[in-house]
C-alpha cells in the first residue's frame, strides 16, 4: 500500500531525517540559535572569553607591579585621537603628560597634559616579558613610541587599570571555572550517592544538604576565608578560594542531580531497557547519562555568574584574592575612600566589563536552560 | 487543634534538628581554624608587649576548658546558647559576646527582614501583572532588570550609589547614624534618625532580592495560569482581577511564601560587603570586623549561628503559614 | 432553529514558527436537545473548536474573518459569539448560556477552594440568588447528580472526592446554571469503564430533562454509539464527515470513518484482527495541501487527493463526506483541472 502520493523532495526528507535522528545536544543547539538575545550574550561571552585568554598579549603592560608607570599614578584614561589644533594624522596618538610638585601647587602631585608632545599608537610593539599557554613572549598587541599608554587610566600605585581588566577577567573565568569543577565533583558524588541509594541515606544526606542550605553561604566562607594564614602564595591563595566556591555551590547542583536522577530512574523507558536485559552499567552510561548531561551542563552555566560574583564579593573585602593577582574584586578594594570616589571616577571602568561577562552568562544559561527544557518556554 | 499542635510540634523540633545540624557545622569550622581562642587571646597579648610561655597557653586553655574533648565543647557551647541565650565570650576582647552585639543584631534583622518585605510589595503586584500581559515590552525590560539585578550585585550597587552621591551631592550617604545621635540612648529622635538613613541599606539590600523575587512571582503566576483550573475558572465566566486574585495568585501563595526563607539568606549573604560600603555599625559589619581584623571565631560563629536562627525562624513561621493556607496541609494538621 | 449554528469556522494560532491552522473551514449545527458527537483522534481539533465557542483559547489565536458562531439561545437574543471581543462580554455566555465540562475533573477544580464554594461563585454570577439560596441549590444539584450526602461534601476540596464524584461534582456544577448548551470535552475519558456508563446515562438523563444541545466531544467511537443523535468525524481540523450515528456507524462514507472503525473489535466476530488506520497523523507544521487525508488514505487518486481540497458531498439525507473519490463514485461534482 503506497501511502505518500507525493513524494517529498529529499532535501526536506533529509531534514526531517536530521531533525528525528539528532542527538539532544544538537536539538538544544538548534532551539538555542533561534534565541536572539541568548546567541548575542553568546557572542559577547566568546569575545570575553577571548579577550580573556589572550590577555597578556592585547594589554600592553604588566598588570602587576612590575609594569607600573611610576610617573603616571592615579592618572586619568588617555583617549587616542586622530585630530587636534594641530593637524590630523592617520595613526592614532595620545599626549604626553607632565608631573609637576611644587609650592606653587601646595606641595602635590598636578599633572598636566602636554599638547605639542604626540605619541604614536603602535601595534605589535616588544615590551614586558608574559607568558602566554606556556610560551614565553614579549609581543604586545599596542603601545606607544614613547612613554606608555593607559585607556583606562593608571591606580594609585600606577598600574595600567586596562591591562589589570583583561587579566582580571581571566581570573574571574580561571576562578568561576575551577570553582564549578569543585562543586560539580562534589554535587556529583553526594546527589549521585542520594539518588542512587535514596532511602534513609537519601534522607540523612537531604537534611544535611538542607542544613547547609540554611547557612548564608557567604559570612560561613568568609569566616573560612578569613583564616588562611597571610603568608599564603598567590597560588595556593587561588585554589584556596575556588574550594571554597565550589564549597558554595554545591547543595544546590547536588539535589539536582539527585533529583534527576531519582525522577529518571523510575522512568518507564529505564525499566524497559531492564526488562530487554540491558546491564546497569549499560543503563547508566547510555540511557542516565545522557538523559541529564545536557541539564547539568545548563546548571553548571547557569552557576557560574553566582562564582565569579562570591569571588568579587570576597576579595573586595580583603578576605579572597589579593595582590598582584587581578580580580575585580582586588581591584575595586581601595574605591570606597572619598579620595577615589571624588577625584578617580575611572578605577570604576572595569565593573562594566563584569557587568557586561556576568550578564552574557546569565542571559547565555537561561537560553540554554529553555533550549534544554522545550516545555518551560510554551507557556505564555 | 491537638493534630495542629503536633504538627507545630514536630515542626518545631525539626527546627531544632536543623539548628543543631547548624551549629554542629559552625562549631566545628571555628574548630578547624588554625590556632584556638587561648593562642589567639595570648597572642594579641603578645603584640601587646607582655611576653608568653607555652605553660600560659595550657592555662589559659584550661581555664577555657579547651582542652576537654569536641563534642563536651561543642555541648556546653550549644547549651548556653540554647538555655541561657549565652555566646560566651570574645576571643579578643574578653567581652561577653552578648554585650557586644547589644542591639546591633536587631538592627541588621530589621534592615534584611524590611528589605524582604519591601522586595514582595514590589515584586508580587508587578510580577502578577506581567504574568497576564502579553506586553512584549513590559516583559522583555523585566527581564532585564531581573538580570540586571543579578549581574549588578548589591555590593556594586552600593559603590556606584556612594559614586553617584559623592559627586552630586557631596554626601556619601554612609552609616546608620548621624554624628550627634552615634552613642546617644535611643529616643524618638534618634528613630527618626536612623529610618532617614536606613532607606539606602534597605533599598540596596532589597535590590537584587526584588529582581528575584519578580522572577518567582512571574515565572509562579505563569505556570498556575497555564493550569486547567484557570480555564475551567474562564468557563464558568470568572474574568479578570476577580479571576487573577481569586484563583492563579490564591495558589501561587504557597510556593511564595515557600520562597522567603531563601531569600532572607539571599539578603544575609549580602549584609556584611554592604555593611563595609556603607560603614554600618551593625552585626554584619561587626561580623566582618571579627574576620577581617581580629580573627575572632567565637564573634564570628556567633553572629553566623544567629543569621541562620533567623532563616531557620522565618523557615518554620513560614511552614506554619502554609499549614493553614494549603487545605490539603490543613486538613491533615487540623482534622476535619 | 438551531441553539448553535457554527459556519466556516478556521482557527489559526499564532507561533515562534509562524501562523498553525489547528480548524479549517468547519460547519455544523446543534439543536435544542440534540446530542452531536464530534469525533477524531488527538490533536484533530476538537477541543479548539469546542472551546472556540466560548473563546476560551489562548491569546494568540486567529479567527479567520469568515468565521461565524451564531448562538440561538431561547428566551435571549441571537448573539455572534466571535463578535464579542471583550472578557466582560463573554462572561455571561461562559457558565451561562454554555457550560463546559473537561477532560480531566481533578485538574478543573481549583485546588485550594471549597468544590460547593466554587459553584456557589458560577451560580452567583450568572443568577440573582442570594448566597444562601445559591447554597441551596448547588447542594441539590450535588444530590441530583448522586453524591451521597451532598450538604457535607459541598465543604470538601477536590482531593477529598474520588474520581466518578469529580466528574459528578462537574456535571452538577456545569448544569446548575441550566445552560442551553453543554459542551463535554471528553468527559468520560479519565474514568473506569463502569462509571463511564453511569455517567453517561446522568448526563442523556438530564438532557432530557433540561432540554439542552450538547456538543459530545471524544476520541473512541464506542462512547459516541451509546450517547450521541448525530456525528461528526473530524480530522486534522476538517470535518470529513457528518450525519446521524446510524448512518455514520452502519454506512460509513469517508476512508477515514471507515478506518476508525476498522479499528474497533466486532462483536460478531471477535478473532477478527483490528486494523489501525496506517501512518500517523502529520504534525501542525505539515499539514498536507489538498485533502488532509490523502498521505494516509489508500483511495487516493493521484494528482487529484494532494492538490485540491474536496467538498462535502450528500451520501444521503443529513449525511455528507468529503472525499473525491466518492465524488467520483457519484459522478456528481468532478471539475476543475485535473
Amino acid at each position: 500500500m503506497s501511502l505518500a502520493a507525493e513524494p517529498s523532495t529529499s532535501a526536506e526528507q533529509k531534514a526531517k531525517e536530521a531533525y528525528f535522528t539528532a542527538s539532544q545536544s544538537q536539538l538544544i543547539w538548534a532551539r538555542f540559535r533561534k534565541n536572539r538575545s541568548a546567541m548575542f550574550a553568546g557572542c559577547v561571552l566568546i569575545f570575553l572569553i577571548l579577550i580573556g585568554l589572550f590577555a597578556p598579549f592585547l594589554s600592553p603592560y604588566d598588570p602587576t607591579i612590575a609594569g607600573r608607570d611610576k610617573d603616571y599614578t592615579n592618572g586619568a584614561p588617555q583617549i587616542p585621537r586622530f585630530c587636534d589644533d594641530n593637524g590630523c594624522s592617520v595613526r592614532p596618538f595620545i599626549y604626553g603628560v607632565k608631573r609637576e610638585r611644587s609650592i606653587a601647587t601646595n606641595f602635590r602631585w598636578v599633572t598636566s597634559i602636554d599638547t605639542d608632545d604626540r605619541r604614536y599608537v603602535q601595534f605589535f610593539v616588544r615590551g614586558d616579558d608574559y607568558r602566554l599557554f606556556g610560551i614565553k613572549g614579549d609581543l604586545h598587541l599596542f603601545g606607544v613610541d614613547k612613554g606608555k599608554i593607559h585607556l583606562f587610566g593608571t591606580d594609585d600605585t600606577g598600574k595600567d587599570i586596562f591591562s589589570r581588566t583583561l587579566h582580571a577577567i581571566y581570573t574571574s573565568l580561571a576562578v568561576g571555572t575551577l570553582g564549578v569543577f569543585i562543586s560539580f565533583v562534589l554535587a556529583l558524588v553526594i546527589g549521585g550517592i542520594s539518588g542512587y541509594f535514596g532511602g534513609w541515606v537519601d534522607g540523612v544526606i537531604q537534611m544535611f544538604t538542607d542544613a547547609v542550605r540554611t547557612v548564608p553561604a557567604i559570612p560561613l566562607f568568609m569566616a573560612v576565608a578569613a583564616f588562611m594564614p597571610p603568608e599564603m602564595s598567590a597560588e595556593a591563595r587561588f585554589f584556596y578560594i575556588s574550594l571554597i566556591l565550589g564549597f558554595i555551590g554545591w547543595p544546590t547542583l547536588a539535589r539536582r542531580v539527585r533529583t534527576h536522577l531519582l525522577v529518571e530512574r523510575n522512568q518507564e523507558y529505564v525499566l524497559a531497557a531492564k526488562l530487554s536485559g540491558a546491564r546497569p552499567g549499560h543503563i547508566i552510561r547510555r540511557h542516565l547519562l545522557p538523559s541529564f548531561t545536557s541539564y547539568i551542563i545548563v546548571d553548571l552555566v547557569i552557576s557560574f555568574p553566582y562564582m565569579v560574583l562570591s569571588e568579587t564579593a570576597l576579595s573586595f573585602i580583603g578576605l579572597g584574592l589579593k595582590d598582584p593577582v587581578n580580580s575585580l574584586g582586588v581591584m575595586l578594594q581601595n574605591t570606597t575612600s572619598a579620595d577615589v570616589l571624588l577625584n578617580y571616577q575611572w578605577y570604576f571602568i572595569p565593573v562594566v566589563f563584569f557587568i557586561a561577562l556576568v550578564m552574557a552568562f546569565v542571559f547565555v544559561g537561561d537560553g540554554l536552560r529553555d533550549a534544554a527544557d522545550p516545555y518551560a518556554g510554551i507557556r505564555k | 487543634m491537638a493534630l495542629f499542635l503536633r504538627f507545630a510540634g514536630i515542626r518545631f523540633a525539626l527546627s531544632i534538628i536543623t539548628l543543631l545540624m547548624v551549629s554542629l557545622i559552625v562549631f566545628s569550622l571555628m574548630e578547624l581554624v588554625p590556632g584556638n581562642c587561648a593562642e589567639r587571646y595570648l597572642a594579641f597579648k603578645n603584640t601587646q608587649g607582655s611576653g608568653i610561655t607555652v605553660e600560659d597557653i595550657a592555662a589559659e586553655e584550661a581555664r577555657l576548658g579547651l582542652d576537654r574533648p569536641f563534642f563536651v565543647r561543642w555541648g556546653s557551647w550549644v547549651g548556653n546558647v540554647f538555655f541561657r541565650g549565652d555566646f560566651g565570650e570574645s576571643c579578643i576582647l574578653r567581652v561577653g559576646i552578648n554585650q557586644l552585639l547589644g542591639d546591633k543584631f536587631l538592627i541588621s534583622a530589621a534592615i534584611c527582614i524590611t528589605a524582604l518585605v519591601l522586595a514582595y510589595l514590589i515584586a508580587v503586584p508587578v510580577g502578577m501583572y506581567a504574568a497576564t500581559s502579553r506586553s512584549a515590552w513590559l516583559n522583555g525590560s523585566l527581564r532585564f532588570v531581573s538580570y540586571l539585578g543579578l549581574a549588578l550585585p548589591n555590593f556594586l550597587l552600593a559603590l556606584l550609589i556612594m559614586l553617584f552621591f559623592t559627586v552630586y551631592f557631596g554626601d556619601s550617604m554612609t552609616g546608620l547614624f548621624s554624628n550627634e545621635f552615634r552613642d546617644a540612648d535611643w529616643s524618638f529622635a534618634k528613630l527618626m534618625d536612623f529610618l532617614s538613613r536606613a532607606w539606602l541599606p534597605v533599598f540596596i539590600l532589597g535590590w537584587s532580592a526584588t529582581a528575584f523575587a519578580l522572577q518567582t512571582v512571574r515565572a509562579l503566576m505563569l505556570d498556575e495560569n497555564g493550569k486547567l483550573y484557570v480555564t475551567a475558572a474562564r468557563a464558568r465566566g470568572l474574568y479578570g482581577a476577580r479571576l487573577s486574585w481569586r484563583y492563579p495568585a490564591r495558589h501561587a501563595l504557597g510556593p511564595i511564601i515557600n520562597s522567603l526563607g531563601f531569600d532572607l539568606n539571599r539578603i544575609f549573604n549580602e549584609l556584611p560587603i554592604v555593611a563595609i560600603i556603607l560603614t554600618l555599625t551593625e552585626a554584619g559589619a561587626l561580623l566582618l570586623e571579627a574576620l577581617a581584623r581580629s580573627n575572632d571565631q567565637q564573634l564570628a560563629g556567633a553572629i553566623i549561628f544567629l543569621l541562620t536562627a533567623t532563616i531557620v525562624g522565618l523557615n518554620f513561621i513560614t511552614d506554619i503559614a502554609l499549614a493553614l493556607i494549603d487545605p490539603r496541609m490543613r486538613r491533615s494538621v487540623l482534622g476535619g | 432553529m438551531s441553539l448553535v449554528d457554527v459556519q466556516n469556522l478556521t482557527i489559526r494560532f499564532e507561533t515562534d514558527e509562524g501562523l498553525i491552522t489547528a480548524v479549517e473551514d468547519v460547519s455544523f449545527h446543534i439543536a435544542p436537545g440534540e446530542i452531536l458527537g464530534l469525533v477524531g483522534e488527538s490533536g484533530s481539533g476538537k477541543s479548539v473548536t469546542a472551546k472556540s465557542l466560548m473563546q476560551l483559547n489562548g491569546g494568540n489565536t486567529v479567527y479567520d474573518p469568515a468565521s461565524r458562531i451564531a448562538l440561538n439561545a431561547p428566551g435571549s437574543d441571537p448573539l455572534e459569539v466571535l463578535s464579542l471581543t471583550q472578557e466582560r462580554d463573554m462572561g455571561p455566555i461562559r457558565g451561562g448560556a454554555i457550560s463546559m465540562i473537561f477532560q480531566e475533573p481533578m485538574a478543573s477544580f481549583a485546588p485550594a477552594i471549597p468544590v460547593g464554594k466554587q459553584m456557589v461563585e458560577q451560580l452567583q454570577i450568572h443568577t440573582d440568588l442570594s448566597k444562601a439560596a445559591a447554597r441551596d441549590l448547588s447542594i441539590e444539584m450535588l444530590d441530583r447528580v448522586g453524591i451521597s450526602e451532598a450538604a457535607q461534601r459541598f465543604d470538601q476540596y477536590v482531593f477529598e472526592f474520588s474520581g466518578g464524584m469529580r466528574q459528578r461534582a462537574m456535571i452538577a456544577m456545569a448544569l446548575s446554571t441550566k445552560p442551553k448548551l453543554l459542551i463535554a470535552d471528553e468527559p468520560t475519558t479519565a474514568l473506569d469503564v463502569t462509571i463511564q456508563a453511569q455517567v453517561i446515562d446522568l448526563m442523556k438523563d438530564l438532557v432530557a430533562e433540561f432540554g439542552m444541545g450538547i456538543l459530545f466531544i471524544t476520541h473512541d467511537l464506542g462512547v459516541i454509539a451509546q450517547t450521541a443523535d448525530r456525528v461528526a468525524v473530524m480530522y486534522l481540523g476538517k470535518l470529513v464527515e457528518t450525519g446521524t450515528v446510524r448512518d455514520v456507524i452502519r454506512a460509513p462514507a469517508h476512508p477515514y470513518t471507515q478506518g476508525l472503525l476498522n479499528a474497533l473489535p466486532k462483536l460478531d466476530d471477535l478473532d477478527a484482527p483490528l486494523v489501525p488506520v496506517p501512518g500517523d497523523i502529520p504534525g501542525p507544521l505539515e499539514r498536507p495541501e489538498g485533502c488532509v487525508f490523502h498521505t494516509r488514505c489508500a483511495h487516493a487518486i493521484p494528482g487529484l487527493c494532494a492538490r485540491k481540497t474536496p467538498l462535502p458531498t450528500p451520501q444521503g439525507p443529513g449525511h455528507e463526506a468529503s472525499c473525491h473519490a466518492l465524488e467520483g463514485n457519484q459522478g456528481l461534482l468532478v471539475r476543475g483541472p485535473l
